[in-house]
């Protein structure tokens, strides 16, 4: 897979922190077109073209576990892991000593999202929650795309939802068996084999379609190691 | 005790919010946003400033005025930017510590989330929260008053969110005839004490003392407007059996508050009641509290508004602390 190509990349990177104190990353990966997705670079598939302008979501709840035992839980509750900001898609994480899974949730819970007002991550200002009804947008994906007959071709996704029965949040348990650097892979050429462009090319409020593309999304999320 | 717990102090002597010995507790987590002086005086800036809009024209007061209890009695839609018409009433603003839902379809969850609705309207405010706090981070004047409450200037999403939401949750009505009588400070008139035998009859399954409302949703009977074609709450949950269903609004300082209902459709309380002693019984798109007739007699009507009268409080819509603070004109 060329995912693990640009990998060695990445751990040169990382090679200096890692090194010390037990310091590890765990990285989440969109990949199209079976290697590394690039925001704002235009995909030609035939005649067709496809662009990404913009892939942000909620992790929450991120933590290890042995033998279904929770080994080591991530400092902060929810992270928002925006492509446009590096950074933000790195997670550090001190090494627990053995661990066989990673679980998280994407999105944000519900208690969370009746609670009020909260700063930094889930801060509204980061133009993740809705205005007109309250709730976070659990994963946002723009772009445009030659099959879809919107206003310059574009598709948005906001999936969103806490309440029943359009809850959207999803839980995620996945093998991890590798040490220092995790790797997450949301793997779009499995989510876009499933959607319909030319139809489906808007969802911005809690629906069924988000339903439908929450579960979509879960399944398109796996971990780059071989099973 | 429980009161104890909530009581939070402007200054050394004035007191933030209290719950009134005939109240309920409030539902409002204090705990997540505890009330002090200097934020809850932000707020009040943040609510009478028109930065708040994308053109600076437009601020909260500008559809929720201290004098008319914090509705807005011009019009019976909301205007805001460029003179844009919205679809609803300007609801009357006091008591929101002890609501769980806001707006008149309960489309929000949390009192610290309402006013991204109206800052992002486009027919309302215009704006956007981010350009909001970058705008306040360019202010000298909002600078120092983070400062001062936060020991560091910025402005967020978080904290402006905050402090919108301390000022109003200080905005508690409960001086009213009505309440002093319950107090036992005042006594009601014969034909008061009349009207109230009959609110107690007729209206307060859902406008329940002493809050005056329950804050459910309930199918009051109004028919759908033609033109604005609001079916309130089922827009929220998309189920058809919510269809006209709206929130229970309080009958607090409705002197203050007319025009009445979600579209702002009756001008007086007679009216109103005109339209309770008129609904058929057989209709089906009403809540249960409303299944039997209401029947009032001319008389009755009039003992009855003169009840709803006794729930004017004036101290509460001329309290001086409550109003556009002057601060506010000279700040740049
Ligand atoms: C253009 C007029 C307008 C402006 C400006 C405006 N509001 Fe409102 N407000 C309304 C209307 C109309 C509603 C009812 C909306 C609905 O039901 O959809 C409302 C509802 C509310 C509610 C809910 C009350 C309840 O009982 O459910 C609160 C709280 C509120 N506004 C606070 C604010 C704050 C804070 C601001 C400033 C950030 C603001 N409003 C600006 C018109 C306005
Ligand atoms: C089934 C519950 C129910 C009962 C019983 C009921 N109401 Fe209402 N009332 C409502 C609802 C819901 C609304 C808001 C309807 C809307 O705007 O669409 C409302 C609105 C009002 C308003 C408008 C308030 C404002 O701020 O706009 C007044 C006044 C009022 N009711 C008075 C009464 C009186 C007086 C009675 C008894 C004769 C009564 N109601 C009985 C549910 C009820």
């Amino acid at each position: 897979m060329p995912l693990f190509r640009r990998s060695i990349i990445v751990f040169s990177l990382f090679a200096a922190p890692l090194s010390i104190h037990g310091q590890g990353v765990l990285e989440f990966i969109p990949s199209y077109q079976g290697r590394e997705l690039l925001l704002d670079s235009t995909y030609h598939l035939g005649n067709d073209s496809m662009r990404f302008e913009q892939l942000r979501f909620y992790v929450s709840g991120i933590h290890f576990t042995k033998e279904g035992k929770t080994v080591y839980q991530f400092p902060k509750k929810h992270y928002l892991l925006d492509y446009s900001d590096q950074n933000s898609t790195r997670i550090p994480f001190d090494v627990p000593m053995y661990f066989d899974s990673l679980h998280f949730q994407l999105g944000i819970d519900s208690l969370t999202n009746v609670s009020g007002a909260f700063g930094e991550d889930l801060d509204p200002t980061n133009g993740m929650y809705w205005t007109w009804q309250s709730g976070y947008i659990n994963f946002k994906l723009e772009g445009s795309c030659s099959e879809s007959p919107a206003r310059n071709n574009q598709f948005q996704f906001h999936i969103g939802g806490y309440q029943y029965p359009y809850n959207t949040l999803r839980s995620i348990s996945l093998k991890a068996s590798g040490r220092e650097r995790q790797q997450v892979v949301l793997d779009l050429d499995r989510l876009f084999q499933e959607i319909e462009l030319s139809s489906e090319y808007k969802v911005m409020s809690p629906n069924q379609a988000a339903v439908r593309l929450a579960d979509l999304l879960q399944k398109s999320i796996v971990s780059s190691e071989k099973k | 005790m429980g009161v104890l717990c909530l009581l939070a102090f402007r200054s050394s002597d004035l007191i933030l919010f209290q719950r009134p010995e005939h109240f309920p507790a409030p539902v409002y987590n204090f705990e997540h946003n505890q009330l002090n002086q200097a934020e809850v005086e932000l707020g009040r800036y943040l609510f009478y400033d028109p930065l708040l809009s994308a053109d600076g024209q437009i601020s909260c007061a500008s559809c929720h005025s201290p004098y008319n209890a914090f509705a807005h009695t011009d019009h019976d839609l909301s205007h805001g930017i460029n003179d844009e018409i919205g679809s609803r009433n300007a609801p009357a603003l006091f008591n929101l510590a002890w609501q769980s839902s806001f707006m008149w379809d309960g489309a929000i969850n949390h009192l610290d989330m309402q006013a991204l609705a109206p800052i992002s309207h486009p027919k309302e405010m215009g704006e956007d929260i981010r350009n909001v706090v970058d705008k306040l981070n360019r202010e000298r004047f909002y600078k120092e008053l983070f400062y001062g409450i936060y020991k560091d200037s910025l402005a967020t999403g978080e904290r402006v969110l905050k402090a919108l939401s301390q000022f109003q949750l200080t905005l508690v009505s409960a001086d009213s005839k009505y309440d002093r009588v319950k107090l036992g400070m005042d006594t009601f008139s014969l034909q008061e004490e009349n009207g109230y035998r009959l609110f107690l009859k007729n209206c307060n399954s859902c406008h329940a003392e002493p809050l005056f409302s329950n804050y459910q949703f309930k199918k009051n009977g109004l028919k759908a407007d033609s033109v604005l074609k609001d079916y309130g709450r089922m827009m929220i949950t998309q189920n058809s059996a919510d269809s006209l269903v709206f929130k229970t609004p309080s009958l607090r300082n409705l002197s203050y508050t007319y025009p009445y209902m979600h579209d702002g459709r009756f001008k007086n309380l007679y009216e109103v009641l005109n339209h309770y002693t008129s609904l058929s019984v057989k209709e089906t798109k009403l809540s249960e509290e409303l299944k039997q007739k209401i029947v009032l007699t001319n008389h009755e009507k009039t003992d009855l508004v003169t009840f709803l009268l006794t729930l004017n409080d004036r101290n509460f819509v001329f309290n001086p602390l409550n109003k556009y603070p002057n601060k506010l004109r000279n700040k740049n």
